[in-house]
């Protein structure tokens, strides 16, 4: 039963301590910070700030919000997490330097941030379906100051990549990850020469499952001449042997090669091992979205017609 | 060995120890290698050339009485050998955190005043960790934390960014309730008036649908997020996992949850300070209020002789943005959803 006003529980340890308990007031606030916010924005706004008035003022404070993990979505609609990623990103107050998005994300949350955050220095976008290439063309250039970059599993055109790269000097981390194909012939470097030619200053790039090829590879090479850690998994059209090889060790400090373990990749990285010729391209780079749940409700899109249907019949 | 011999002691010869002194007096001598993981001793040590004598002892934080620091030497001696794998290391971590809350909540205290980071990574993760996946009120039984928080700070919602009036107005409405019934609990023992409506459904629709000019000009008030809130409605009183959502069209399904709600109102109710509302005509709140009861009673009464065998649970969001895909399709079933949880 909730209780109106804190009686003291019944527990038999709390009989013993007497007043130590409670025991949390004991930690400095800056520690219940750190605590909290290892939840996640989601589980911050929904349960740590209904706890107490401590854990209250501490999740409103600005500085719980510079950096927003989005995960462990609930069984809510796409429509809540993004109102409440738009709080999340108020209650920063422009101090925003970190944010994950996930398949909620839109368009116009990703302006929405952008506007309002022109420190950002992280932006992940991984399996964010209904951004497009133009929302993330709009929201990058008001983000002159990023640093890292995911668009993993995204729709995203190549030229973007070149747009964003522009719009970013101080790009040091890019993802950009999709599903691997174990097609040889399905080749394209394009990805690959976007990143060369516009983004010099990578440090990090991970391009799991891309279609690049060697002529890509040695565009990267020397393109980007501080790249410390390259991720080729599932670039299944990437033959790392001999000068390539050699070259590619020389250069980069941590190389994971095509068929290397994928225990630690933090997606799903089943193969798509399509054989069929009549489907050149196979499936798109976007994942199947088979988790993904549309509420799709029974009622029509047209909002006003519903004259044949009244809640209210049961009732007269 | 006298206290003269410690103190001119080499480091090759002898092991040489730290003296450390508890917040509760006792000194304590501590290896040197084992000690001076701590950064904060280490800074003692070297700047202030502390610790090297009893008479000298380095005054311990007062959050590191000595059960704590005996657990912390322990963390320090096994992670200052540096041989050690990260396996190694991982698997210890795992075993050290296993203890009862409370000493975790000392132990990252502890261990943050002698600035020890990984240990406080540690003790940290394992409250997250411990927090993560309950509720408001579980969290507060865990850690003893008092339940300070006004009913309406509890359900509050996101703050509203959406202009829908038809929102703004249905939480106006639901405000306007909430305030009435803690007014009412208050006057508790003195007779309430019975207000008998006699408006039919129908003016209550239409009044509702907003063609009463009056009505739509209201001012701005806080979205809600109604499956959430009658989420924390129910799992407070009932300690149950309700999935209370609402279909726009099958709002009769929650009839039997209704009963649950009805009897939730007066728990919820309670008295509380801090209920500020913004300033309404007199007039209109009364007739709201007459207008929300009326509804409410009969909508609960109805509901319940409605009763369903099938309780699927039903789906509800609101749209704010304009985007088609979910929207509210009916703004009687929408009104409905409030009713309900007002009921």
């Amino acid at each position: 039963m909730a209780s109106s006003s804190w009686s003291p529980s019944p527990s038999p340890t709390a009989m013993k301590e007497g007043d130590n308990y409670p025991n949390w007031t004991e930690l400095l606030p800056e520690l219940t910070s750190s605590i909290l916010h290892r939840l996640g924005a989601i589980e911050i706004v929904e349960t740590a700030r209904r706890v107490c008035r401590s854990w209250r003022r501490v999740c409103k404070d600005p500085s719980m919000w510079r950096k927003i993990d989005m995960r462990n979505l609930g069984d809510h609609g796409d429509m809540y997490y993004e109102e409440l990623c738009r709080h999340a990103v108020d209650l920063s107050q422009g101090g925003l330097v970190e944010i994950n998005l996930c398949h909620f994300a839109t368009d116009s949350l990703l302006s929405y941030i952008a506007d309002s955050s022109s420190n950002l220095r992280s932006l992940k976008v991984a399996q964010c379906y209904e951004i497009t290439s133009d929302g993330l063309i709009e929201a990058v250039a008001k983000l002159p100051l990023l640093e890292e970059l995911e668009v993993s599993y995204c729709s995203l055109s190549e030229e973007s990549l070149k747009v964003i790269g522009n719009s970013c000097p101080n790009l040091k981390t890019l993802k950009k990850n999709c599903v691997g194909y174990k097609r040889p012939r399905d080749e394209c470097d394009d990805v690959a020469l976007a990143i060369a030619e516009t983004m010099p200053g990578l440090r990090h790039l991970q391009l799991f499952g891309d279609r690049l090829t060697d002529v890509g590879l040695n565009a990267i090479l020397d393109g980007c001449p501080n790249l410390e850690h390259l991720d080729l998994r599932q670039c299944f059209n990437v033959d790392l042997v001999g000068d390539l090889e050699k070259r590619c060790l020389e250069r980069v400090k941590v190389v994971r090669r095509p068929n290397d373990s994928v225990h630690d990749y933090p997606f799903d990285a089943t193969v798509n091992d399509v054989s069929s010729s009549d489907d050149p391209y196979g499936l798109s780079d976007v994942d199947i979205m088979s988790e993904d749940e549309f509420y799709y409700d029974d009622l029509s899109e047209d909002a006003s017609d519903n004259s044949d249907f009244d809640p209210y019949e049961y009732y007269y | 060995m006298s206290e003269s011999d410690l103190d001119i002691m080499e480091p090759q010869t002898m092991k040489s120890y730290i003296y450390l002194q508890t917040a509760d007096g006792s000194v304590q001598q501590v290896e040197q290698e084992v000690a001076m993981f701590c950064p904060m001793i280490c800074q003692e040590v070297i700047h202030n050339g502390a610790g090297s004598s009893k008479n000298h002892a380095i005054s311990l934080p007062q959050r590191v009485n000595t059960a704590m620091f005996s657990l912390i030497l322990d963390y320090c001696r096994f992670h200052q050998v540096p041989g050690r794998s990260n396996k190694e290391r991982k698997i210890y971590d795992e075993k050290f955190m296993r203890m009862e809350t409370k000493r975790l909540c000392e132990l990252t205290s502890a261990a943050d005043s002698l600035q020890l980071k990984p240990l406080v990574d540690l003790t940290s993760r394992a409250l997250a960790r411990i927090i993560e996946g309950k509720s408001p009120e579980e969290i507060r039984d865990i850690f003893h934390l008092p339940d300070d928080l006004t009913e309406e700070e509890k359900l509050e919602p996101l703050k509203n960014t959406m202009d829908d009036p038809r929102i703004r107005l249905l939480n106006r409405l639901y405000a306007k309730k909430r305030k009435e019934l803690k007014e009412r609990e208050r006057l508790k023992n003195v007779e309430v008036e019975e207000h008998v409506d006699e408006r039919s459904v129908d003016d209550l629709l239409s009044f509702i649908n907003g063609r009463d000019p009056k009505v739509v000009k209201m001012s701005k008030g806080k979205k809600k997020y109604k499956k959430k809130k009658n989420q924390k409605i129910i799992s407070s009183n009932d300690k149950e996992s309700h999935d209370l959502h609402f279909k726009q069209q099958g709002v009769e399904d929650t009839g039997c949850r209704m009963r649950d709600l009805s009897s939730l109102e007066d728990e919820i109710f309670t008295p509380k300070d801090g209920c500020e509302d913004d300033e309404i005509d007199p007039a209109m709140k009364e007739m709201l209020d007459r207008e929300v009861e009326d509804f409410a009673r009969r909508l609960n009464s109805n509901w319940v002789q409605s009763l369903g065998q099938e309780r699927r649970p039903v789906h509800f969001s609101i749209n704010g943005n304009g985007t088609t895909r979910r929207h509210i399709g009916n703004d009687i079933s929408f009104f409905a959803c409030i009713i309900v949880m007002l009921s």
